[in-house]
């Protein structure tokens, strides 16, 4: 039987019934270590990562047919890889999971429902915040010297960038703007999930593109 | 430098407050630093110089809470600034002049000379007046 590489598509089933298919023909004083393809061999090393003698590694295959052969042939996915990689994620869920119920002290069902509390908080905070970003748009948008706004959404909360181009340092025209971050700021129990800040474009050194100072993750949600 | 340049996070009173505004006020006119070539560090200086003016105002209201009285952080001192009012009149200029701290030390704004004159004037010092006034502090007290 010629080596074949792992590949996408191969099926495990047929190997094991040629391998094992292979055995039965051959004579009985044969060396079963003959009988299992290198690749094979190969790869329950590197899946292993430890040293696996030709010999054992035929005896799980041969286990494994035994035990493969009650099942239809549709159970089985043919990418091995895809396979391991998910066997490897649920690997890890299951650890974070029994790390996580074992320092908690609490149910999976407490915890199931502490986490949709989260989420139902968050996504009032979230709208909540959209509601007062949303205000606040409303209200620079008829300053004369605010030309464009942009919305980053950060793991922290929002942060809205005001562009403005007006005389430089002039912090008078600029009071209406802060103003309107006040009233804000004001209906707010804690700060700390909005911020803002206030760019002038006069003031900039060299004229940048504002694409080149705004991270590519802002949004613009108003322009004059 | 000595143990008292340093602020712990222990509930501080307004005499230490003052103490490290009017220190910074020193060091601005020290290095003259209305007439240097950094004035993104005037800035900065004039900036920590209001952020103590304020602190030391919150230490004595009695009505935040004791995290609002002592801010940890930038962001608490803004929740408090804002529930503070006695410090209302000044909000607008102290949100102002925190940004500009921040443009000084992260922005590319270009700080040209001549730039300070406004801060100074239209945010600094309305902040450092107003503090002043509510505590009873005199320009002659001036160490």
């Amino acid at each position: 039987m010629p080596d074949k590489p792992i590949r996408k598509g191969s099926n495990i089933l047929e190997e094991v019934e040629e391998i094992q298919q292979n055995y039965l023909n051959r004579q009985p004083h044969k060396k079963s270590i003959d009988l299992v393809p290198s690749h094979l061999i190969n790869a329950f090393r590197i899946q292993r990562s430890t040293y696996v003698s030709p010999y054992s590694v035929y005896n799980i295959w041969r286990e494994l047919l035994m035990v493969t052969r009650k099942f239809t042939q549709s159970e089985f996915l043919d990418d091995i890889s895809e396979l391991r990689q998910e066997i490897d994620t649920l690997k890890l869920v299951v650890k974070s999971l029994t790390k996580t119920l074992a320092s908690s002290n609490k149910t999976i069902e407490e915890l199931s429902k502490e986490f949709h509390q989260k989420q139902t908080i968050r996504q009032k905070v979230e709208t909540s915040l959209d509601k007062l970003c949303n205000a606040y748009i409303e209200m620079v948008s008829k300053i004369e010297i605010v030309k464009k706004i942009y919305i980053v959404d950060t793991s922290n909360g929002l942060l809205c960038w005001t562009i403005v181009d007006a005389e430089p340092f002039d912090s008078t025209v600029l009071e209406p703007i802060y103003d309107a971050q006040v009233k804000i700021y004001r209906q707010m129990e804690s700060t700390s999930a909005l911020d803002f800040h206030v760019l002038n474009l006069s003031e900039l050194h060299d004229k940048p593109e504002l694409e080149s100072i705004l991270t590519p993750s802002a949004n613009l949600v108003w322009q004059r | 430098m000595t143990t008292n340049n340093i602020k712990f996070h222990i509930n501080q009173d307004h005499t230490f407050h003052i103490s490290k505004a009017k220190r910074n006020e020193r060091f601005y006119r020290k290095y003259d630093l209305d007439n240097s070539t950094f004035n993104e560090w005037a800035i900065v200086t004039l900036f920590y110089s209001s952020l103590h003016y304020v602190d030391a105002v919150l230490s004595q209201d009695s009505s935040l809470p004791s995290d609002l009285r002592d801010p940890p952080n930038h962001e608490k001192r803004r929740d408090a600034v804002l529930k503070c009012a006695a410090l209302l009149p000044i909000v607008n200029k102290y949100l102002q002049l925190s940004e500009r701290s921040r443009q000084a030390r992260y922005d590319r704004t270009s700080f040209k000379e001549g730039i300070l004159n406004d801060i100074k004037t239209n945010l600094f010092e309305p902040i450092q007046n107003h503090v002043r006034k509510h505590l009873g502090i005199s320009l002659e007290s001036e160490s």
